[in-house]
């Protein structure tokens, strides 16, 4: 039960209440009875009438599977469609709904993928992080034919409208290996990130991944430290900016006794000014401590 | 961080000089119309409210308006027997809050002698945790709650729910052991009744009589035979045949026969089979192959191939390593990061960036610091008074967030992470079974921690 707000209510309201969901509860049981006999879901999360719905779309594909005539196969299927379609609309996290909706598409020799693939885009446009339908967009991807190109623009234009969705960092990270051409892209799509909004999380953790690949050489990181260095001015108390200077100077002058006192600084400096995370910078500074 | 900055703006029209009158009258209006709809809502706060108004009529010099008398004795009232603390209203529970409300009402009048102060001070120091700190935890209440929620076949919520009843059941009956209260369930009906949701034709259970069978309540049923010692009282081999019968070429686990894949299945799978003592039954190197490939670029994992990283699915998938001994294939470092970077200000975990914290993440977040040894990475007190907020201090169980409707779901996923976070008062709990670690040791399970 998420986000339902609690709303204290007199005992008389209570009672109230009560009778009217008791009179509910009955008409469900009543209505539940009837769909085990003969099947039709209420609340998405009820797997078993699923299934019922499956095994029900199953005889009717087998049935007609023969006949020439196949406007009352793709009729039927269409409806499966638009109820799923109701059931996401009030609850778009629901898994049943989801399975359903592909597992219809997967039995309609017809399936219009294309334009199943185009509602995906249209919806993520409304809640870009309904990881549902992001791995719902994939299945269908593969069957449309998209080119890797137009994904990746696809991804580039999510982030430029909203630079603190991880969904779509995410997604980026997925579509291709860094390379010799492209890497140079990267590093300038996370830093217009960054410097647009340091405080925002989602662009540092691609940006860790980004300089964990060898590819992102020395005088990347060293050009890194100094626009770094230089947004510190500015946001001194960013504590994603320490972190990441950390990242760097680790790896690039973890040899140089100057650089590990800076890198000593900024967790001292992280433990003071982030006690949720005061743990995790005391490791790292025992690490260095008795290393060095 | 614009997140929680979120603010409001003063309107032109707003008054800009201190309406004292008003406000004189205001309170001593409020306090004598019993009769109000505001105020007949409000007796859960009576004594905090009375504290309110009664400082600020003294803070004006006009406290003499109200009834000295009266007050005095309503609080003698409000002292409880038992632990001599002091409630909002007559017949309400005790609270700290409204302890000092009433120590603050009778110091301002000089009448600290009218209620037993000696008792007073053992109610407060009852209630100081082992960490120091002093935020209750209402366990008696959450026992009712878990309890009368089983019990009551007719209650709306319970009777729309069958479709999950046997993981419901054992959301309830953990939480119960966990503070030892197993007791209060009717062990027989429980374990017949899952009897019963066992399928003829494939040995899955069921989360309900004529319910599909299912690999979750699969699950679930085997946790909760584990937990009563009742494992002969369904046919095992015939799980385990379920079980196998799920596993696709790839090494995924589908949920049931209609082919969701999901690493939560992945988990079920191992988690049942380890249970049984027979994860020699499916292919465990292709399963955890799987698993592998749902590795993210931040060390997380999601619930596909390429599935975005997810607190609930990185639980999932370290508790399938934990079991399977493959921990190694983890990203500890950049993990556990991702991990403690969930904890927001108010001291709640979310599950992925930039969403809101929720009791049931404390489970899927802490848990999964626990496998790899970075619990300490967060703030421990800070979450524990998040979680001790999510209680409903009217009828026991937690909720997602302070406020909401409260659930066994959330009530098992709150007080296992605070026996994760340490609590003297609730039993330990296995961080990859989430079932009390007696029965894991009982059993003789294994499992792998970093
Ligand atoms: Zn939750």
């Amino acid at each position: 039960m998420h986000g339902r707000l609690k709303v204290r209510t007199t005992e008389e309201q209570q009672l109230l209440k009560r009778k009217e969901q008791q009179k509910k509860l009955i008409a469900y049981r009543m209505g539940m009875k009837q769909i085990l006999d003969s099947r039709k879901p209420v609340n998405p999360d009820i797997y078993t009438l699923w299934n019922y719905r499956k095994e029900v779309a199953l005889l009717e594909i087998n049935s007609n599977i023969n006949i020439e005539e196949t406007e009352k196969l793709s009729n039927f299927l269409e409806n499966e469609l638009k109820l799923t379609e109701q059931c996401l609309l009030a609850n778009p996290k629901s898994y049943s709904s989801w399975h359903h909706r592909y597992w219809i598409l997967e039995h309609n020799p017809e399936a219009n993928w294309k334009k199943e693939f185009d509602l995906c885009t249209k919806y993520l446009t409304m809640d870009d992080r309904n990881f549902h339908c992001w791995d719902f967009r994939r299945l269908v991807l593969n069957k449309v034919g998209i080119t890797l190109g137009d994904e990746i623009k696809f991804s580039t234009d999510r982030i430029n409208i909203n630079f603190s969705n991880y969904s779509s960092w995410h997604y980026r990270s997925t579509l291709k290996a860094l390379t010799e051409e492209c890497v140079e892209d990267e590093l300038t799509i996370v830093k217009s990130a960054l410097f647009t909004d340091p405080a925002d999380s989602s662009a540092w953790f691609y940006l860790r991944w980004i300089l964990s690949d060898p590819i992102v050489n020395t005088e990347h990181k060293e050009d890194l430290l100094d626009n770094l260095n230089q947004l510190l001015e500015i946001e001194p108390d960013c504590r994603w900016i320490l972190i990441a200077k950390c990242w760097l100077i680790q790896d690039l002058h973890a040899d140089k006794s100057n650089y590990v006192k800076e890198q000593i600084d900024c967790y001292r400096k992280l433990e003071e000014i982030d006690l949720l995370r005061k743990g995790h910078y005391s490791d790292k500074l025992n690490k260095l401590l008795s290393a060095n | 961080m614009s997140l929680y900055t979120k603010d409001i703006t003063l309107s032109a029209d707003s008054p800009k000089e201190l309406l004292l009158e008003k406000h004189v009258e205001f309170i001593t209006k409020y306090g004598k119309s019993e009769d109000d709809y505001e105020f007949g809502m409000t007796d859960y706060l009576r004594i905090s409210g009375m504290y309110w108004g009664l400082t600020a009529l003294e803070l004006v010099d006009k406290l003499q308006t109200l009834p000295q008398a009266e007050v005095v004795l309503f609080i003698k009232k409000c002292q409880d027997e038992d632990t001599g603390g002091i409630s909002a209203c007559i017949n309400h529970d005790p609270h700290l809050l409204h302890t000092l409300s009433a120590v603050q009402i009778l110091c301002t009048y000089d009448q600290l002698d009218k209620i037993n102060t000696d008792r007073v001070v053992d109610y407060v120091v009852s209630l100081q945790q082992p960490d120091g700190s002093f935020t209750e935890l209402l366990l008696e209440k959450h026992v009712e709650f878990i309890t009368k929620y089983g019990k009551s076949e007719d209650d709306y919520e319970f009777g729309m729910t069958d479709y999950l009843r046997i993981s419901g059941m054992y959301w309830g009956l953990t939480a119960l052991e966990l503070v030892d209260k197993l007791q209060t369930l009717p062990q027989a009906e429980v374990v017949l009744f899952i009897k019963k949701c066992q399928d003829e034709d494939t040995g899955g259970i069921s989360a309900c009589i004529n319910h599909d069978p299912h690999l979750l309540h699969t699950l679930s049923a085997v946790q909760i035979l584990c937990t009563y010692d009742q494992l002969d009282k369904i046919n095992t081999d015939r799980v385990v045949d379920y079980v196998v019968s799920l596993q696709q070429p790839d090494g995924s686990f589908t949920g049931d026969k209609w082919g969701e894949v999901d690493t939560r299945f992945s988990f079920c799978a191992v988690a049942t089979l380890a249970l049984l003592n027979r994860l020699d039954a499916i292919d465990v190197e292709k399963a955890v192959a799987f698993v592998e490939s749902c590795k993210n670029f931040d060390g997380g994992f999601g619930s596909r191939p390429l599935s975005e990283s997810h607190a609930g699915l990185i639980y999932c998938c370290l508790g399938f390593l934990s079991i399977t001994n493959r921990l190694d294939i983890v990203n500890r470092e950049a993990l556990a990061w991702w991990l403690c970077e969930r904890q927001l200000p108010s001291g709640g975990l979310n599950g992925r960036p930039e969403k809101l914290p929720d009791v049931c993440y404390s489970w899927w977040v802490l848990s999964s610091l626990t496998i790899l040894g970075r619990l300490h990475w967060i703030n421990a007190s800070a979450l524990k008074s998040f979680i001790l907020a999510c209680q409903d201090v009217e009828t026991g169980g937690f909720s997602d967030r302070p406020g909401d409707i409260p659930d066994p779901y959330h009530t098992l996923f709150g007080l296992a992470a605070l026996s994760l976070l340490g609590s003297n008062c609730i039993k330990p709990v296995n961080p990859t079974f989430c079932m009390p670690q007696h029965v894991i040791d009982r059993l003789k399970i294994k499992y792998q921690l970093l």
